[in-house]
């Protein structure tokens, strides 16, 4: 089991690296110059050539590559940011925790839900609830974020006054953006989960079960859940990508200083090494789930030891 | 019925395709029109998709105004008989707009599906034909493009190229390449060692005509339900872009830039932000129902 998880991890760091070469090659090759970003338009010659001197942007392009990947790996550094005049990994590393908060709620809040709604569609199939759920689900899949996002300000802040619009600091600013959030991801796993257990339930083992005399609740809860749970989980480390990404979104409509809207404000400003980060991080979070997932299989479903 | 599924299965393997051409009206696709029919959900789908597709195509004649055409004696003002769906902060019709607005996400959702349909499948058709160590390093590739969320990939790309209609397009195009690469893959690994292979290639085919004329036939399927739902996934997308001001600029409408657009006027003219949202939302929901319809309709395990 160790030996598998320190493989995993090996076999993450080219992964990575590549990423960083990816996107540090993206972005070298935007049009525009940083030295014009930072010192604004009318900057004299000589300042722009001492900036660009300063920073090593004359540097030939490889120079420049690997100078960005050494001081990544080795000092957490991920270059400056010309227009915020401070280093990227500060920039981060104030917002991360917010942004982590976030879609952790969100994944909790809509493992929460999902999965016992799917248990419950799938325990009684064609019932109204289940025909409802589809529907709710269908429509759930297919509504934008940043549309659930307005749609639940205008009930809840703007009509009702329930709940306020911006921020994310107290329990009931938490709402809106968690619910916001984790939307389309409740609507995906109760669907996979409803399916998956389908599948389970009508299985010999489970026929087995019922017919030595074990109650129905155990029956779910001990034969048939666990044995579903691997589209389950796979689905879940799917879905969190997704929710990073739709943390940009949320994090811009309810005004939440997450890493999401530090990257908004970055595309809007061409903050280049601002974005090349962000990219970064999110996509190692994304990947170390994955990972954590992959793992976890491990436990749910101990046939997979024998790999 | 039992027919229907042997024949449908047998044509699945590909032992069929020999024959298929002469049989009209027996093919696969055909088959699988008539279970697509008795699943309603996907009928009513499809029929909205046609629709918005006309609208699209006709938006010209359909809306009461033009996009950009400006009545300053009317801004923001509700529904309206003489303005449907009322009017936006420049007196402009917000029917008007929605309807001109179907191009764009139509074209979005359509053009960069067959960008990554074209790209991904052909990378997965290489991969998976000849193996070794080309298949290794397409798909370490592929692996590094999954490792960056989508969304995030295409705002990356899309904040590089710049904003407009064809550079959002590839954006969305580029990041669902992986999904048909792999798709792709696996369906060539699942055909490639098949008979007819063996015997078209012991005829003399080359490997250009194998892929396109014999192994691409029979990995349809799959691509094609993933094709659909990947429309979807690009008019949100492209909806998402617009929204954070990375897609197609004003005046041209699109719906996610409407909705943009509309942000500020939340508490006063909510409608502003409904209006959108429906509309991406009834796209998206009938994208989906053809999608998990044809998904089921071909899929030979099921019987119904």
């Amino acid at each position: 089991m160790l030996k598998y998880i320190v493989r995993r991890i090996l076999l993450l760091i080219p992964v990575i690296l590549c990423v960083m070469t990816v996107l540090f090659t993206i972005l070298y090759f935007t049009p525009g110059d940083p030295a014009h970003i930072a010192l604004g338009q009318e900057a004299t010659r000589e300042a722009m050539a001492a900036f660009r001197a300063e920073h090593g942007l004359d540097d030939p392009f490889l120079v420049q590559l690997g100078r960005y990947i050494y001081r990544a790996v080795f000092h957490a550094d991920l270059g400056y940011s010309y227009v915020m005049k401070s280093p990227v990994s500060y920039e981060l590393s104030t917002r991360i925790p917010t942004t982590m908060k976030l879609a952790f709620w969100a994944v909790a809040f809509s493992t929460l839900v999902g999965i016992p709604l799917g248990v419950i569609c799938a325990i009684r199939q064609y019932s109204f609830l289940d025909s409802v759920t589809t529907l709710v689900t269908l429509l759930g899949v297919s509504m934008p974020t940043f549309w659930t996002g307005l749609l639940l300000i205008l009930a809840f802040s703007v009509h009702l006054e329930w709940l306020p619009s911006m921020g994310f600091s107290t329990p009931s600013e938490m709402v809106l953006p968690v619910v916001t959030l984790s939307g389309s991801t409740i609507a995906i796993i109760a669907r996979i989960t409803r399916s998956s257990m389908l599948e389970v339930i009508r299985t010999d083992y489970v026929r087995t079960a019922r017919a030595k005399g074990q109650k129905e609740r155990s029956v779910i809860l001990r034969h048939a859940l666990p044995n579903a749970m691997i589209p389950i989980l796979t689905i879940i480390s799917m879905q969190f990508g997704l929710l990073l990404g739709g943390s940009l979104i949320t994090e811009a409509i309810f005004s939440i200083s997450g890493v999401g809207r530090l990257m908004i404000e970055a595309i809007n400003m061409r903050d280049y090494p601002i974005i090349q980060g962000g990219v970064l991080f999110i996509s190692l979070a994304f990947c170390l789930v994955n990972l954590a997932v992959d793992i976890l299989y491990a436990f749910v479903d101990p046939r997979i030891h024998v790999r | 019925m039992n027919n229907i599924t042997e024949n449908i299965t047998e044509n699945m393997t590909g032992k069929a395709v020999a024959k298929g051409g002469s049989a009209r009206g027996h093919s696969m696709w055909h088959y699988t029109f008539i279970r697509l029919r008795r699943n309603y959900l996907a009928m009513i789908g499809l029929v909205v998709i046609l629709l918005l597709i006309l609208t699209a195509v006709f938006a010209e004649r359909i809306a009461p105004y033009g996009y950009s055409a400006q009545d300053y004696m009317m801004i923001r003002k509700p529904p309206s008989p003489k303005h449907l769906l009322g009017t936006d902060e420049f007196g402009r019709d917000v029917l008007s707009r929605l309807i001109y607005g179907s191009r764009v996400s139509l074209q979005v959702g359509f053009i960069a599906v067959s960008i990554a349909l074209a790209a991904g499948g052909m990378i997965g058709a290489v991969a998976g034909y000849f193996g070794g160590k080309i298949d290794n390093l397409l798909m370490r590739i592929m692996d590094v493009q999954l490792a960056i969320p989508t969304i995030l990939l295409a705002i990356v790309i899309s904040s590089v190229l710049g904003p407009g209609l064809f550079n959002l397009m590839i954006a969305v195009g580029i990041t669902a390449i992986p999904r048909f690469a792999r798709l792709m893959r696996a369906s060539v690994l699942s055909v490639k060692n098949t008979e007819f292979i063996e015997a078209a290639r012991a005829m003399g085919a080359s490997h250009m005509r194998v892929i396109l004329l014999y192994i691409l036939p029979n990995c349809m399927a799959p691509l094609i339900v993933q094709a659909t739902i990947n429309v979807a996934n690009a008019i949100l997308f492209a909806a998402t872009l617009s929204f954070l001001g990375l897609g197609v600029q004003p005046p041209y409408p699109e719906w996610g830039g409407m909705l943009s657009a509309a942000r500020p006027y939340l508490r006063s003219n909510a409608y502003l932000s409904i209006f959108p949202g429906l509309a991406i939302m009834i796209t998206i929901v009938a994208l989906n129902c053809v999608g998990d319809g044809l998904r089921d309709a071909l899929d030979p395990k099921q019987k119904r």
